[in-house]
């Protein structure tokens, strides 16, 4: 492909998928790095939308109730919401912590050299979303005692799950400084998935000081979390120089948590899968925090898409 | 590509993700008369299209991250995977891939349905009307009969480049038309 080689008369064909699978992914590579056609796709691929509309038609009524029962049939509804995943992993973790004792406390927790800098270090990334709601969290200084640590944290995470419960939605809208090595901000009800899945993750640590076995958090807070992470895992791979353009993963999830995910290996494309990665949705989500180093993961297809994608995921964790 | 997601589409995805089947209510009742309409202007079969109907709404339900509101609108989304539907129905039909019969396009019908009552909707039927006669039946058989440009050309007997160029330029026309 040259340089100056523009998508130009495709790109009609490439809004309405009225061209070759071969000829979509070039469109898409291309506008990947070229803002003219990127803009041309933006602005027709709205009245693309809209054409659609010409042709509505009220189905029959009885439709409704039939389409309605198939999807509760499919999946059955829940009332989650969005601060329950994290209350109830706030309520682990204060559990285990009101379970260790003094000594305990200084144990290693890796990667923190003992669990009261662990929870010093989560108190510290649940701040950046405390501060964004509003909160006015009391400074914990260097060094406290294990016993003000945990109070610390129980407090601060407490009056965030209240405030986030009072709020009237527009607060969830508010960009969050998300935890973790890069600084991506991502609005604050995305940021809560994230302090679900730390404070999961940390309980978890807690309990490998314990020696108790790891505890899945359900089905729900699995898929969020993986919601969560494919969101940002393009951006990821980008920044460490290891994006696919026009390339996705299909994500087969097993287990609690688990489904069929394609994960588009760079950011802002239309994407080809080239690799099938197969592991438990809770593994994969160990793998995010960096807890898991070598995935028993059936992967197919292109191996180092495949090995680049894992790699970086392995990278989403807040340590 | 787009930057400013509709917040009624950000709500219910967020809704439909954490399992409220009010919001499934909601995508329904604001998008079947769409999907349906797309699926029964492709099949021309009402039980085929109320199957599509189904199937699209029980997988925007089931997998509701598949929607990102970044990238499309929930209409234009649901409209997506409904063509696909129908396009995959039309070629399991479809025996003999070499040879399109090309249907004529009926006029859209007037129907009495919250979303049609919207001027926004009458606005789009006016525009698809206005089209020259030679892009609309460009843009209508890529778009309901699922025809590559390649196709199209060879359905309207016209060189493949000019296929490309009515489906890009019909719908720059209608881009303006909507945004006039």
């Amino acid at each position: 492909m040259v340089d100056d080689w523009h998508a130009g008369d495709l790109l009609g064909a490439y809004v309405l998928e009225a061209c070759s699978p071969e000829e979509a992914r070039q469109v898409a590579e291309h506008a990947d790095g070229c803002a003219t056609c990127a803009g041309e796709i933006a602005t027709l691929r709205r009245p693309a939308e809209w054409l659609g509309v010409s042709t509505a038609r009220a189905p029959a009524p009885a439709l409704r109730a039939r389409v309605l029962a198939a999807a509760r049939a499919a999946r059955p509804a829940g009332s989650r919401s969005l601060t329950d995943f994290y209350r109830a992993q706030v309520a682990e973790l204060d559990g285990l912590l009101g379970d260790l004792s003094l000594p305990l406390w200084q144990l290693p927790s890796r990667p923190h050299p003992s669990v009261r800098r662990l929870m010093e270090h989560l108190y510290g990334n649940d701040e950046l979303v405390a501060t964004a709601a509003g909160l006015d969290t009391p400074p914990l200084g260097p060094g406290a005692p294990p016993a003000d640590v945990h109070r610390h944290w129980r407090q601060q995470a407490g009056a965030l799950i209240e405030r986030i419960d009072r709020t009237d939605g527009r607060l969830l809208d508010r960009p969050v400084r998300l935890a973790g090595r890069r600084v991506v901000e991502r609005p604050l009800r995305e940021a809560l998935v994230q302090r679900g899945f730390e404070t999961w993750i940390h309980a978890e640590d807690v309990r490998r000081v314990l020696h108790l076995p790891p505890r899945d958090p359900g089905a729900e807070p699995l898929a969020a979390i993986v919601t969560f992470a494919l969101r940002l895992l393009p951006a990821a791979l980008a920044a460490a120089g290891r994006a696919h353009p026009g390339r996705a993963i299909d994500l087969v999830l097993t287990g609690p948590g688990g489904g069929s995910r394609e994960a588009p290996l760079a950011p802002g494309t239309n994407s080809d899968v080239v690799a099938r990665i197969e592991l438990p949705a809770a593994v994969f989500c160990r793998l995010l925090a960096g807890r898991v180093s070598a995935p028993d993961a059936v992967v197919t297809g292109d191996a180092t898409a495949a090995g680049d994608f894992l790699a970086v995921a392995a990278t989403m964790g807040c340590d | 590509m787009r930057t400013l997601p509709e917040s009624d589409d950000v709500r219910l995805r967020e809704g439909l993700i954490a399992g409220s089947d009010e919001c499934l209510a909601e995508a329904y009742d604001t998008h079947s008369s769409l999907v349906y309409g797309v699926a029964l202007r492709m099949t021309g079969d009402r039980g085929t299209a109320e199957d599509i109907t189904q199937d699209v709404f029980v997988e925007l339900w089931t997998r509701p991250e598949r929607f990102d509101p970044g990238r499309a609108t929930l209409r234009g989304w649901l409209c997506l995977v409904a063509r696909r539907r129908g396009i995959d129905w039309l070629r399991r039909r479809t025996t003999q891939a070499s040879v399109h019969v090309v249907m004529p396009v009926p006029e859209p019908q007037c129907v009495e349905d919250h979303l049609l009552a919207t001027a926004a909707a009458k606005e789009v039927r006016q525009a698809v009307a206005e089209l020259p006669e030679t892009h609309r039946r460009a843009v209508l058989l890529a778009y309901y009969d699922g025809l590559t440009y390649r196709q199209v050309a060879q359905a309207l007997g016209i060189p493949e480049g000019t296929a490309k160029w009515r489906l890009r330029h019909a719908l720059r026309l209608l881009g303006e038309h909507l945004t006039a």
